[in-house]
């Protein structure tokens, strides 16, 4: 039975139940990284400030650090070797990421979804998200990374906090083939678009990523200053879904769409595949060396 | 065009694609590089500025010191050489404040070291005072009694 509007919490009463919970604990290093991201002119030693004050965080980066992922012959034991054998981008990338992933942990499969599933597919978005960036608009794309990791956000805030009504969603999308921000706005009236966005708001986030999470399933609501980084993330979600590193079956869009907005974005066919490759073996990689779930 | 032809065309664009991927991921490697040499140039000069700084601050702190240093060896040499002219006179206030062995007759002074020294010349050697030479109406009379006749005749004309 999907809980109505009226048993669950509105969103700014959702959005409380996130401060008190176990999620505000990623709150102060996410939103540091995302605005050192952000800050031209932050040091190195702005990021070590961010990470030592969290020594089991410091231990995952060192194993990341040390998995031939980054092969490096020699072992890396401190920050500071990290911050040279690795580089500065991608340890800001790995922070996040390894902070990100704490909330993705437990849980059960219900139906085709779970948690590291969830978490496989925002890894595969934000992988190719950033090599849409790279590859085809000649840009770091440190952002479009972000955004892609962080874009269902709003989802595992429902599954940590409204967990037995999203769990009844998640079978009713699966039942009876329909998107899951349909049943959510029936059931929630509000989908996990929205959720995240509450949450970029009153964390702080800066604005590309705000709208990037809140409108990766409706790139035309979003502020014009952002539109074209939202479709990105738009198409790479879409990508990954149709790639199999989605986290619920139901029905996707209509194809159309993402062709417009990939002509909307000066992509053609060939080079997303291209692209796509690319990222999928990247994925494969990092699932390989089994460090994909934090 | 043939169908041959428009899959060759394909085929071109293809490839061109991907050495535009290649070359902007290359790009941005090298940026990427070079950013990081900057950062860590940044930390290393930042590094070095600061023990430069720290440097010349103890060099000035040390600098100071050694002015004070200075300035107090001065002050106490001067303390010194005050303590010096001090006991100085002391030992003249009590030489000429004790017994003075005096001739009886030629009025010599005996010093410390058992010479007989003529009186101004002892006195003004431990003393301030000095001497200025005149000659009394005795000495006069006894010495030059035609010149202290004249005078004392002068004296009772006028
Ligand atoms: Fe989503
Ligand atoms: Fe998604």
């Amino acid at each position: 039975m999907v809980a109505g509007p009226q048993t669950s919490p509105s969103l700014p009463g959702l959005l409380d139940l996130v401060e008190s919970s176990a999620i505000a604990s990623i709150r102060g290093t996410v939103s540091s990284i995302l605005a050192l991201i952000n800050d031209p002119a932050a040091s190195p030693n702005d990021l070590k400030k961010i990470i030592e004050v969290d020594p089991p965080l410091v231990a995952k980066i060192l194993r990341v650090a040390n998995s031939s992922l980054y092969a490096s012959s020699r072992t890396i034991s401190d920050l500071d070797q990290a911050l040279i054998w690795i580089g500065f981008d991608a340890l800001k990338e790995i922070v996040l990421t390894q902070k990100m992933s704490e909330l993705y942990s437990g849980g059960k499969q219900v139906c085709g979804y779970s948690r590291p599933r969830l978490w496989r597919h925002s890894l595969a978005v934000a992988l190719l998200a950033k090599a849409i960036y790279r590859r085809e608009f000649g840009e770091k794309g440190n952002n479009a990374y972000a955004a892609g990791l962080m874009h269902d956000i709003g989802v595992i805030v429902e599954d940590q906090l409204l967990h037995h009504s999203f769990l009844d969603l998640v079978y009713q999308t699966e039942e009876r083939r329909l998107p899951l921000t349909d049943t959510e706005l029936a059931a929630f009236g509000y989908d996990h678009g929205l959720v995240g966005m509450g949450l970029a708001e009153r964390w702080n986030f800066p604005a590309e990523l705000r709208e990037g999470i809140g409108f990766h399933h409706n790139p035309e609501a979003a502020d014009p200053a952002h539109r074209d980084f939202v479709k990105t993330i738009f198409i790479a979600d879409y990508l990954m879904f149709e790639q199999g590193y989605g986290y619920v079956d139901m029905p996707l869009a209509d194809k159309e769409v993402v062709c417009q907005y990939a002509r909307d974005l000066g992509l053609q066919c060939f080079a997303l595949q291209a692209i796509l490759a690319v990222a999928r073996e990247e994925i494969a990689k990092i699932e390989a060396k089994g460090i994909l779930v934090g | 065009m043939s169908r041959d032809k428009e899959k060759q065309k394909e085929r071109v664009d293809e490839l061109e694609t991907m050495v535009r991927h290649l070359g902007n991921e290359l790009r941005l490697t090298r940026e990427e590089s070079e950013e990081a040499t900057h950062k860590y140039l940044d930390i290393y000069f930042n590094l070095e500025r600061k023990i430069r700084q720290r440097t010349e601050e103890l060099d000035q702190a040390n600098m100071k010191l050694l002015a004070e240093i200075e300035v107090r060896r001065k002050a106490e040499a001067e303390k010194e050489s005050l303590i010096q002219e001090l006991r100085q006179a002391l030992q003249e206030v009590k030489v000429l404040s004790g017994f003075l062995p005096i001739c009886a007759s030629c009025k010599k002074i005996r010093d410390d070291k058992g010479y007989w020294n003529q009186l101004e010349e002892y006195i003004s050697k431990h003393s301030q005072a000095e001497f200025s030479h005149g000659i009394c109406p005795d000495c006069s009379k006894k010495l030059y009694p035609e010149i202290h006749a004249e005078i004392q005749r002068r004296l009772k004309k006028k």
